[in-house]
């Protein structure tokens, strides 16, 4: 039990040590985003067609690789910046796989398959395009929860400095100041409010994911691979469980010997796009009915893919 | 009450960050994290002790009573790590004294006049996966004992290390089933290295002579050519029925092992050893010198 509890605690920290420099970077950036980029300037960079706001998400990971464990503070920014949902989604379920640290780790990790990386892209890519596409008409307000991270309470007023700069989206409503001691201040206090909302989801995720890890025994997958589709629907659950960064994940598919080919590749396309790390942040930072089809649109997407290859001797 | 949070708060942030400075910088982070990220943690950690020196002064800001209880946990969690035994070495290695050197291991090794290349199991394993097992080839491998009564009815041990390629919580074992004389002498969890070549296993017929014979299709669908019965061993050639390694070999706390089904290590000497300063294995080399 002891053996047990210290692979719990040291897998959790582990977690936690892995993840937060990215949800740190994550806040940080959501940060300046907030601080320094107006929603005027965030909208002539967005294209003006679905089709090109859509592929503008899902492949923006290639420019701006962006870990899942970070990327949900990123996103809100985004959309409250006015980046449209039909970017911003794609991005936030793409990004963490369709990025070039990904690429190569799963290509290294299956030893140059290049059928892996492209299985492995497409089963993501579907999804999030899916959802870009349902969410054209929708705007921030209509996607996201108005539960703002303490920002009606850094006012000038009361802090006694200005806090915001130009370009600040919170709709706090008050006067920002444009000095350069209040910039970096600004900076420095929406980032630390940032990254404790969020570190709260990260721990969370942690402990729970380390606990499947230490505690459930290793015979139980066994029962899983009897058949390609059960295969498939217990990895796509562990990998949900384990919550494992999606730089590493591919070494760990790798590793489970016995498991089909698509059971491995619905585990590391799943992982990045639902885990219980992300999974309650979706419901903090969006509306109820858009965390659920964050959640549901990629699980079932993920499963009818996978089995459907599967049936046809993928 | 607002201020006493923010307070706590920022304690909690300088905390967490003066942590992940200290750690970064000690012998200790291999126990978590691959080294090659200590770079990411040091700034990570740097950034923190800032933001939480910054958040004594946002006095608009009272934290929520959960996002602080989530800091106290994970500060809770770290120090259970270092204090609770961890079966994966052990004795906790305690020295703060910096960063671990590098560790310089020749390339090759003798014993008793053998030479032998020195390699990791994960790197046997992937140079497996790559078809590049060359022939005749002699290794130096290092791991913990494993033992199962199939594995002792059958004349094998396994040794095993933890592949860890980002953190401890994506850690595999990988390993390598291994012949020897006697299983019962060996301790389960003791480290050991093995030395020896690497030789087919064919339904337990561990035989180069027959391996050679017989095409690799066969081999791996364990018939002879044209979907007959396997050849017979040599006689006089023990034949052991090893268990499939698929699934049959659990390594504790790891949901996942990897044990090649295709070759094994013919032991000429296992030698006990000292556990490795780092047990794990973080790196792969695709040729000599390996990082064993």
């Amino acid at each position: 039990m002891l053996d047990s509890l210290s692979i719990f605690a040291t897998a959790a920290t582990a977690i936690i040590l892995e993840a937060a420099p990215f949800l740190l970077l994550g806040s940080v950036i959501g940060a300046l985003l907030e601080v320094f980029v107006s929603p005027e300037a965030m909208a002539r960079c967005i294209p003006r067609s679905l089709a090109a706001r859509v592929l503008m998400g899902v492949f923006g990971g290639m420019v701006l690789p962006t870990c899942e464990c970070g990327i949900v503070p990123v996103v809100r920014r985004m959309l409250l910046k006015g980046v449209p949902p039909s970017v911003a989604v794609p991005f936030m379920l793409a990004a963490p796989v369709i990025n070039p640290v990904v690429i190569a780790s799963t290509l290294f990790a299956f030893q140059g398959d290049v059928s892996a990386v492209v299985v492995r892209c497409l089963l993501v890519l579907v999804p999030a395009m899916g959802l870009g596409v349902a969410l054209r008409a929708f705007n921030a307000q209509d996607v996201l929860r108005h539960v703002p991270i303490q920002l009606p309470q850094f006012s000038a007023g009361a802090a006694g400095h200005e806090t915001h700069a130009d370009g600040c989206g919170c709709g706090c409503g008050h006067d920002h100041g444009t000095s350069g001691r209040g910039t970096v201040l600004s900076v420095l206090f929406h980032t630390a409010a940032e990254f404790v909302s969020m570190a709260r989801f990260l721990v969370l995720g942690a402990v729970v994911s380390s606990a499947f890890k230490a505690f459930l025994p290793p015979h139980v997958l066994s029962y899983f691979a009897s058949t390609p589709y059960l295969a498939i629907l217990g990895l796509m659950l562990l990998a949900v469980l384990l919550s494992i960064c999606s730089e590493a994940d591919a070494f760990v598919a790798k590793s489970f010997a016995g498991f089909p080919f698509m059971s491995k590749m619905a585990f590391l396309a799943i992982g990045p796009m639902v885990d219980l790390k992300l999974i309650p942040l979706f419901f903090m930072v969006f509306r109820r009915r858009v965390a659920f089809a964050l959640v549901i649109v990629p699980t079932v997407t993920v499963f009818f893919m996978a089995a459907v290859t599967a049936y046809m001797g993928g | 009450m607002g201020q006493m949070m923010r307070f706590l708060e920022s304690c909690l942030l300088m905390w967490s960050g003066a942590f992940m400075l200290v750690l970064s910088n000690s012998t200790l982070y291999w126990q978590f994290l691959n080294p090659r990220y200590a770079w990411i943690t040091m700034v990570a950690g740097g950034v923190l002790v800032v933001l939480g020196f910054a958040a004594l002064y946002n006095r608009a800001r009272t934290p929520r009573t959960d996002e602080l209880l989530a800091l106290t946990v994970a500060a809770g969690l770290a120090l259970a790590a270092f204090v609770l035994p961890n079966p994966y070495f052990a004795e906790p290695v305690s020295r703060l004294d910096g960063p671990a050197a590098p560790m310089v291991t020749p390339a090759r090794i003798t014993v008793d006049g053998q030479e032998y290349v020195q390699i990791n199991l994960a790197e046997l394993l992937n140079m497996e996966g790559n078809n590049t097992m060359p022939q005749n080839a002699r290794f130096s491998v290092r791991g913990q004992v494993l033992r199962t009564p199939s594995l002792d009815a059958a004349g094998f041990i396994a040794i095993h290390r933890l592949f860890v390629a980002c953190c401890f919580a994506d850690a595999t074992a990988v390993g390598y089933l291994v012949q020897v004389d006697d299983p019962h002498v060996f301790t389960q969890g003791d480290w050991v290295r093995v030395t020896g070549p690497v030789e087919r296993l064919q339904n337990g017929i561990p035989d180069p002579v027959l391996a050679q014979a017989v095409p690799q299709s066969a081999v791996q669908a364990g018939t002879g050519e044209n979907g007959t019965a396997a050849p017979q061993p040599r006689p006089g050639h023990v034949v052991a029925t090893v268990p499939g390694t698929s699934g049959s070999i659990a390594v504790q706390g790891v949901l996942s092992a990897i044990f090649s089904d295709v070759y094994m290590v013919r032991a000429e000497h296992v030698d006990p050893v000292p556990m490795p300063d780092i047990p794990f294995v973080f790196s792969i080399h695709q040729q000599e010198p390996y990082a064993y």
